[in-house]
């Protein structure tokens, strides 16, 4: 297992570097002045030398990169030319409640998606596959922000089930202990205020579940179809053991196996579908910071957004893989 | 979904090695055959007819603005209602398929040819190469698709063709990663050590040889990718980093009508469904063709 680690790590770390290098080459490779390209062609003079300053554009581009890769590895990222802020705690504001509702939407595909994946697999051609089938593929179709949409309308406008947006109800003090608001209402010790940030929770985390329920039940079902026609099932069933033994206590583990790698690859997906939930339901979250920045044309905090929630990715993705080897030997022997 | 025994026809690689007619016709009769991929090339062809005809299907200007009418709700005169500016819904729907259909098929065709090259240059000459080429894929997949689009549009400016083109750099890895592992399953087989050793240069064997017959997953894959493509680049013009206004694409016109769902709905409802039908259609055509052209997945 030692070995698997090494060598997974080993793996990760030029992906990181090469991160933060495209990134890096990104903004300073645009034909021509880079400052004025990003400044926009009616900045005043002194706006193309702030962002010539925000990005280290003055100096060489050998220099700008050392400087660039030592500013990240100490953990700076540069000042908001918008807010003037330091990026790194604004990032910290709104990439929590982006990862909060990134989560809450994977425990609802989860929750949704095996159940019915399973249940497809053991129920084959009947009405239970066929809608679990044709759900997955329509969940895939259709795009979260008008998933979202639909949702305000016939749920929060129509029902009034829920809040219409917002990532609290206004006037309510919540505290920023963790930036987490459904933790940080917790903290509170007022089970109303955690009530509130749990109910505008919710049709945002639905929206941002489908596809992944999607993914996640036909996943379920595939893996579970495989391991129901394999030779232990069979020796088991000879065996005498009842159909629900046979399911629970042989099929389901390892059928569950291949699912944990839905959770790695779907981690980008859920962030992207993140920005545009967000978006739909105007929550605080990264989304929102990052459109704002691009409206101001304030690009450090593009570059840091963007290198920052793409190291998140890598480093949860082998986290992930390190899990599915722990689960599975036949990964770290292969 | 296509009926044919999975032992009794061989897999497309074989088949594609040995008498490649057989294959596409074998896999055609097994598309004519599926009943849902059929469903989704019917649609798909509709859409098309709609969008190549959009001047003559949409019954009003999809851009003329008439304050008198705005907001109104479906009915005969205006089937999906109108808009904030008394715009008809319907015209824009059917104006913003040509926009949101040529924005799929030009982010899909860009990732398509960048990927097919990478990846069969990868695959081909392995190595240092191969090496390169899809650690750089690795690092392009880090990125949430999303982000790096936007952060592309961030930097080429807004508009209609930087999204296209930020969209088809997402997709690059997903055709690379195909592409190899198809070219690494066929480049090791005899007809291509045939055609080597009878003196054919490189990018000879690659294209005339290799190429025919690793084309059956590139399809399945552009097919499937040309409906997300169609998403994603709603997606971008949604955050308003695509198609700019007064032009009609279903993101934008989603956009807007969110600010108006509570009274308006039909504003972002039918833009929506226009998107779902469209990639439903992809995907049913994309799951049939991948049963069709790979009966080992039968």
């Amino acid at each position: 297992m030692r070995g698997y680690i090494v060598r997974r790590i080993a793996y990760v770390l030029p992906v990181l570097l090469g991160v933060v290098t495209v990134v890096f080459l990104a903004l300073r490779l645009i034909p021509g002045d880079p400052a004025i390209a990003l400044a926009g062609e009616k900045a005043s003079a002194e706006q193309i030398e702030q962002m010539r300053e925000a990005l280290g554009l003055n100096r060489p581009l050998p220099v700008q990169y050392v400087e660039f890769i030592g500013r990240l590895a100490s953990g700076d990222l540069g000042r908001s030319i918008r807010t003037g802020g330091d990026i790194r705690q604004e990032l910290i504001e709104n990439f929590a409640p982006t990862i909060e509702l990134s989560i809450a939407a994977l425990l609802i595909a989860l929750a949704v998606g095996l159940p019915a994946g399973i249940l497809a697999a053991l129920r084959r051609r009947t009405p239970i596959e066929y809608g679990t089938m044709i759900g997955s593929l329509v969940g895939i179709s259709m795009p979260v922000f008008w998933i979202g949409l639909m949702l305000i309308y016939w749920l929060g406008a129509r029902a009034a089930w829920f809040p219409l947006s917002g990532t609290a109800s206004a006037g309510l003090d919540i505290p920023a202990r963790t930036h987490f608001y459904t933790i940080d209402g917790l903290l509170t010790g007022d089970f109303t205020v955690f009530g509130d940030v749990l109910w505008h929770l919710v049709l945002p985390a639905i929206t941002l579940s489908t596809i992944t329920m999607a993914i996640v039940s036909r996943m379920a079902r595939s893996s579970m179809l495989e391991v129901l026609g394999s030779d232990y099932l069979v020796t088991a069933r000879a065996k005498g053991l009842s159909a629900r033994t046979v399911v629970l206590r042989h099929a389901l583990k390892n059928a569950l196996i291949p699912v944990v790698t839905v959770i790695g690859l779907q981690l980008g997906a859920l962030l992207s579908g993140a920005v545009l939930t967000e978006t739909v339901f105007g929550r605080v979250g990264v989304g929102r910071y990052v459109l704002n920045a691009i409206t101001a044309r304030d690009y450090p905090v593009v570059q840091a957004t963007v290198i920052v929630v793409a190291l998140f990715v890598v480093v949860i993705s082998l986290v992930v893989d390190l899990v599915y080897a722990i689960l599975d030997p036949r990964i770290r022997y292969a | 979904m296509a009926g044919a025994s999975a032992t009794a026809v061989p897999s497309p690689v074989d088949a594609g090695a040995q008498a490649a007619p057989s294959l596409w016709v074998a896999a055609r009769r097994r598309f004519l055959r599926s009943a849902t991929g059929m469903l989704g090339a019917t649609l798909l062809v509709l859409f098309g007819l709609m969008a190549i005809f959009a001047g003559q299907v949409s019954p009003y200007d999809p851009i003329h603005q008439d304050f008198r009418i705005e907001r109104e709700a479906p009915s005969a005169t205006h089937l999906m209602g109108t808009d904030e500016f008394g715009r008809d819904v319907f015209s824009r729907v059917v104006w913003g398929a040509r926009v949101s259909l040529q924005a799929g098929g030009v982010a899909a065709s860009i990732a398509l040819v960048a990927g097919l090259f990478l990846g069969m240059t990868a695959a081909y000459y392995r190595g240092r190469t191969d090496g390169l080429v899809m650690r750089s894929m690795d690092v392009l997949l880090s990125f949430p698709y999303l982000l790096l689009a936007i952060g592309i549009v961030a930097i080429l400016g807004r508009g209609l063709l930087t999204a296209m083109i930020a969209i088809g750099i997402v997709y690059i890895p997903n055709y690379a990663r195909v592409v190899r592992g198809a070219v690494l399953s066929v480049g090791a087989r005899d007809f291509v050590e045939a055609a080597r050793a009878t003196g054919a240069r490189d990018r000879r064997v690659m294209w005339q040889h290799v190429l025919p017959n690793v084309l059956a997953p590139i399809i399945v894959q552009a097919t499937l990718n040309v409906g997300t493509a169609i998403i994603d680049t709603a997606g971008l013009s949604f955050l308003g980093l695509g198609t700019q206004p007064p032009t009609p694409d279903w993101g934008n016109m989603l956009s807007a009508g969110r600010s108006y769902i509570i009274d308006s709905p039909w504003i972002a409802t039918f833009p929506g469904l226009a998107i779902l039908a469209t990639v439903l259609a992809f995907n049913l055509v994309g799951d049939a063709l991948r049963d069709a052209l790979d009966p080992r997945l039968l």
